[in-house]
């Protein structure tokens, strides 16, 4: 049991991105992780797509920076989880054929969350997909399970330095219209990608703890898309 | 109430009064604000003619990066010069501070500036700091004396080394040093040696020429010679003068390791450490003549530019108000009357 607060954690820093489209939603982060002024690896995914062998969600994607100790074991919790209600899901979708939805994904990261409060999973997580319609949508997490559905969101080492510019870049011309917050960006996928790059590239270069590789995930009607840009190393 | 004692005027250095006030309100829970450091990789190591010293030229504030290019390598004297880890204040404050000391002794003694002089000041400055003035320095050069490198921490205490690194990429750029110092520029000094014994040949090749003047068989200490001679020697000369170039060459070529071999370790910490980056500096100081070479590598430059570019048009930013003060007062001039009494 945790009774000395803090030391059982460590911040391994890195950044993740995503922004939600008319069709698609981006999912971006860096591959660094590290452990004080040193590197572990240049090579460390912090996306994972909550496939595995039984694709239940396959237009989920979860990306969590933070302690990445917690971060696996957030990701085999959930895909435990994911199993345990597919078996009753199969009874349920005999009945109703449906799979598990992205709210409901979202829902059930939220009370996995919370169900840790008093020693919590020290993971900053941001999960995306498509929803029932087809659209992009984001969900932004705290520690403890607190979400909320919002059109793009940065989370990490990294994410004070970026949500300044997605802010200008993304939201609607006035900040003091309170356009609905879940809207996608009317921005093309090609221009969000490209402007997830540019904005890790400039992450890079003021944040220690970020850079290396990017990895980008763009999840759309046709499926799971993954690309790697080289960030800077040092 | 009657004061005991005299108060005696303050003798400069660290007034700690308000440490007790500093303590009180961290408990309350109010931070500090925190001082910016350099995390750092600074190397200097001595070849044969002289000293080379390296750095990087990253800034770092906590986790982020403060300034991409800075300058860490600080001159001292026409041929001293220092690089500084630590709190950057603290390194630009101390090096200032001796370079001008220096300059004045130079105008004192009217003689080059000695590595010892600036390294006695530097270290009884940080000693009396107690450690305060948080600079760890490499300082190196060369004077009458020869090539020399030293290393300084900040409680005062210093090093004299034939390589050296000090920052928090220190580990790693001395990994590199340990490995391949010798190695590099050992080969060039047994070259050297061997052009050195070439040399003397060549030397009392000419010499032996001259002996055999007839003018000076006859014990003369003059050495004045026939045509004939004249010939001989330019022959013997010509030669010496090209295994001096060759000479030069090798010189160049242990420089040119030299600054390799530091290169390769500034860039082992500026990747491996994360509190170093960017770019590498070097400096090469050699009798006579020092080269500055500011951003002798740049490994890392940004690897994606938007192509799209970015537009801010106007009613991006909401105007809320627009309220225009005029700062100018308009003073009126009443003639004569104001000033009469």
């Amino acid at each position: 049991m945790a009774l000395r607060g803090d030391w059982v954690y460590e911040n391994n820093g890195g950044t993740c991105v995503a922004i939600a489209g008319a069709d698609y939603t981006v999912v971006a982060a860096d591959t660094r992780l590290s452990a004080g002024y040193n590197i572990c690896t240049r090579d460390f995914s912090k996306i994972c797509t909550l496939c595995g062998l039984l694709p239940l969600a396959d237009n989920c994607v979860l990306a969590s920076s933070g302690f990445q100790g917690d971060m696996k074991a957030l990701q085999n919790n959930l895909s435990a989880r994911h199993h345990i209600y597919y078996i009753f899901v199969q009874i349920y979708q005999h009945q109703h054929n449906k799979k598990m939805s992205c709210r409901a994904m979202a829902q059930h990261l939220s009370n996995i969350l919370y169900y840790k409060r008093f020693f919590p999973y020290y993971t900053f997580n941001i999960l995306g997909g498509l929803d029932n319609e087809g659209k992009g949508c984001v969900y932004t997490y705290d520690a403890v399970g607190s979400y909320e559905r919002v059109g793009y969101s940065c989370q990490g080492t990294g994410g004070t330095l970026i949500m300044p510019v997605l802010d200008n870049q993304l939201k609607s011309p006035s900040p003091l219209l309170l356009a609905a917050r879940d809207a996608g960006t009317p921005l093309s996928e090609s221009e969000a990608v490209d402007l997830v790059k540019d904005v890790f590239a400039s992450a890079t270069e003021r944040d220690i703890y970020t850079g290396d590789k990017l990895e980008t995930i763009i999840v759309n009607a046709a499926g799971i898309r993954q690309e790697f840009i080289d960030l800077r190393k040092d | 109430m009657a004061k005991a004692r005299v108060d005696l005027p303050p003798k400069g250095g660290f007034s700690f009064d308000l440490c007790r006030r500093n303590e009180m309100l961290t408990k309350k829970g109010i931070q500090l604000p925190g001082f910016r450091k350099t995390g750092t990789t600074i190397v200097g190591l001595i070849f044969e003619d002289g000293v080379i010293l390296g750095a990087d030229t990253r800034a770092t504030e906590g986790p982020i990066v403060a300034d991409k290019n800075c300058e860490k390598i600080h001159y001292m004297a026409p041929n001293i010069y220092c690089c500084g880890a630590g709190t950057a204040a603290d390194t630009e404050a101390v090096t200032d501070m001796v370079s001008s000391q220096l300059q004045l002794h130079r105008y004192a003694t009217r003689r080059e500036s000695r590595v010892i002089t600036a390294l006695t000041l530097l270290k009884s400055h940080l000693f009396s700091y107690q450690g305060h003035v948080s600079a760890a320095l490499v300082l190196g050069g060369v004077d009458v004396t020869g090539p020399h490198l030293h290393t300084v921490y900040p409680h005062g205490s210093t090093d004299t080394l034939p390589f050296a690194t000090m920052g928090s990429g220190s580990l790693a750029a001395m990994a590199v040093f340990e490995s391949k110092y010798k190695e590099g520029l050992t080969n060039c000094r047994d070259k050297c040696r061997r052009l050195e014994a070439e040399l003397q040949l060549a030397g009392n090749c000419t010499s032996a020429a001259v002996r055999r003047s007839p003018v000076a068989e006859e014990g003369s200490r003059e050495m004045v010679v026939s045509r004939r001679k004249r010939r001989e020697i330019a022959s013997c000369s010509s030669r010496l003068h090209l295994l001096r170039e060759f000479g030069e060459w090798i010189r160049e070529l242990a420089r040119e390791d030299g600054i390799q071999l530091v290169g390769e370790a500034i860039c082992s910490g500026i990747f491996n450490d994360l509190g170093s980056g960017s770019n590498v500096d070097v400096c090469v100081i050699t009798k006579g003549k020092t080269d500055y070479l500011r951003n002798h590598q740049l490994p890392n430059p940004r690897t994606y530019i938007s192509s799209r570019g970015y537009s801010f048009d106007r009613g991006y930013t909401e105007v809320l108000s627009t309220k225009i003060t005029p700062l100018k007062l308009k003073a009126e001039v009443v003639e004569n009357d104001a000033m009469e009494e």
